[in-house]
Parts: C-alpha cells; sequence; structure tokens
C-alpha cells in the first residue's frame, strides 16, 4: 500500500491517461510533471505491490539504440490506480483532459 | 563575418566544451552512475536506455538528475544486499549440522537470491522474507517446492539448535497464495507439535 502523495496521484493520472497502453520512464515523468529521482522509486514499488508489470522493447523492431524498458497496468493497478487518478485534484497536469474523458 | 567569429578569442574552447558537454559527457556519466545499481540489476540497462529518449538539449540536465537516482537508489539497493548476505552468513555458522548425514545447503542459488531481508527478531526468532510476488527484478518466483525445502530446512534448524535458536517465523508468498508457518518450541521430550 502506497503513501498517497502528489507525485503518486500524478502518476497515477499519467497511467490512466492510456490504461492500456505500454508506458516508458521518460514520457511518464514528462506527463506527471515529476523528476526521475521520485518517479523511478514510484515505479518499483508499483511493480513490488503488483499493480504493474514490465518488459522490454523487441530488439528486432528497433534500431540503433538499446531496447527500452515499458510498463503496463495489471488489472489490480487499473483499480488502485483508477481510483487514485479520480481523487486526484484537477491541478495535477493532464487531470483535466482525464476528467473531460471520463465526462464524455 | 564568419571569419570574424572564428577568429574571436575563447570560440573553439567553447565548442570543445560544449561538444563534450552535450554530445559525449551524458552518455559517458550515465554510464559511470549507472555502476552505482548493483551487477544485474535491471536499472542500468533501463537508464541508458531511456537516454536515447531524452531531447538531446535535456540530455545533461536528465544525466544529472539520474545521478541522483541511481546515488540513492544504487547504493540503497547495494546495503540491502550487503546486509542480506550477511544475515545469511551468518545464518549459516548457526546452522552447522551436528548430524553429518544432514544436508546442509538444501536450497538452489535461485531460492537464496529471491530472499528479500532476513532479520533476526529477538534472541528466538529470525523472519525470513522473500520478494513478493511482483517484483521482477530477479525475474524470479517462489514455487511451492522452494517454499516446501525452505519450510524444511528452517525446521531442522530450529530443532537442531532448540537450545539457542528454539523459536523461528517463516513468511513466504507462494504461487498458491500466503503461506505462513511458524514453528513451536519444542517440548522437553523434543517433539514438536
Amino acid at each position: 500500500m502506497q503513501r498517497k502523495t502528489k507525485a503518486l496521484m500524478a502518476v497515477a493520472v499519467a497511467f490512466m491517461q492510456e490504461p492500456n497502453a505500454r508506458h516508458w520512464g521518460y514520457e511518464l515523468g514528462r506527463e506527471a510533471n515529476i523528476r526521475s529521482g521520485v518517479m523511478y522509486p514510484i515505479l518499483r514499488r508499483m511493480l513490488d505491490d503488483g499493480w504493474l508489470e514490465d518488459g522490454w522493447e523487441d530488439r528486432a523492431t528497433i534500431d540503433g539504440r538499446p531496447p527500452r524498458r515499458y510498463y503496463t497496468l495489471t488489472d489490480v493497478g487499473m483499480r488502485e490506480l483508477g481510483a487514485l487518478a479520480v481523487q486526484a485534484p484537477a491541478a495535477i497536469p493532464a487531470q483535466s483532459r482525464l476528467q473531460e474523458g471520463f465526462a464524455r | 563575418m564568419i571569419a570574424d567569429l572564428i577568429s574571436l578569442q575563447g570560440l573553439w574552447g567553447t565548442l570543445a566544451i560544449s561538444c563534450l558537454v552535450f554530445g559525449l559527457a551524458p552518455g559517458a556519466v550515465l554510464r559511470f552512475a549507472v555502476l552505482m545499481f548493483p551487477a544485474g540489476d535491471e536499472r542500468r540497462k533501463e537508464l541508458i536506455a531511456e537516454l536515447y529518449a531524452v531531447p538531446r538539449w535535456e540530455r545533461p540536465i536528465w544525466v544529472f538528475e539520474q545521478l541522483e537516482v541511481a546515488g540513492c537508489e544504487g547504493i540503497g539497493e547495494r546495503m540491502r544486499r550487503r546486509r542480506k548476505a550477511r544475515a545469511l552468513a551468518a545464518a549459516d555458522r548457526v546452522q552447522e549440522p551436528s548430524d553429518t548425514t544432514t544436508p546442509t545447503l538444501l536450497l538452489d542459488p535461485s531460492a537464496i537470491h529471491s530472499i528479500n531481508t532476513t532479520t533476526t527478531l529477538d534472541g528466538n526468532a529470525v523472519e525470513i522474507r522473500p520478494r513478493p510476488l511482483g517484483d521482477k527484478h530477479w525475474e524470479l518466483r517462489w514455487t511451492d517446492a522452494q517454499v516446501a525445502v525452505l519450510e524444511t530446512e528452517l525446521n531442522r534448524v530450529a530443532l537442531a539448535q532448540q537450545d539457542e535458536l528454539n523459536l523461528r517465523t517463516f513468511e513466504a508468498r507462494a504461487l498458491g497464495g500466503l503461506k505462513r508457518t511458524c514453528l513451536k518450541k519444542p517440548d522437553d521430550d523434543g517433539s514438536v507439535r
């Protein structure tokens, strides 16, 4: 169980923008607008709690760079982060867009 | 005008430093920084791969952020592993077998690696926690067989060392769900109910 911090909520909102998609570290940090020194420990705890699963890009599909690690939400993660994202204050980046999505 | 620029004092030095900072330095510094993570840690590969996703002009700052990440998390992880290794070594010393026919090491290396923490609770109890199921750090899973082996091993040690360590607590999350075994203090006749 993670403490409900602003950073955690921002990450939750970033994930819930596209709950079924693969998420990448750098883009998540940009989307959530938090430093990587804060984001990576959060991702690690989410992996430990079973909220996320991770994987690596297929080498065959990339060229000239190492494969990147991606994160996908598990069913538990979708439930937990979905609940967090709904509680997130509107001041969190991308939250307004998420709320627009719920309203539609 | 170009000729004026070229003849400007300090231009070449500035250009060299710019190339170093924005070109070579981020990758080189990052590769040194990730060495703070223990060998085999996935974060080493992950951070180096992420560098290629960061826009070139942002890289120096991003890399310096990663120094913080590697310093806190990498060294923390190293210390955790060292503590675990020490605890396991201490447990091994306690497990001096009285009966030479008894196997001394029943756990395979993957099972030992998947132990997260070993904590001595007090003089009578040792708690061993495996890594949780969601942790892919070691890309390992506790199997029921491993759990059974660890349980048997702890039982054996608890019985062999009943004067010093007569109660041990074992908690593991196996594939089948949470499993908890509390080993009871042996009775006077040596039996365990």
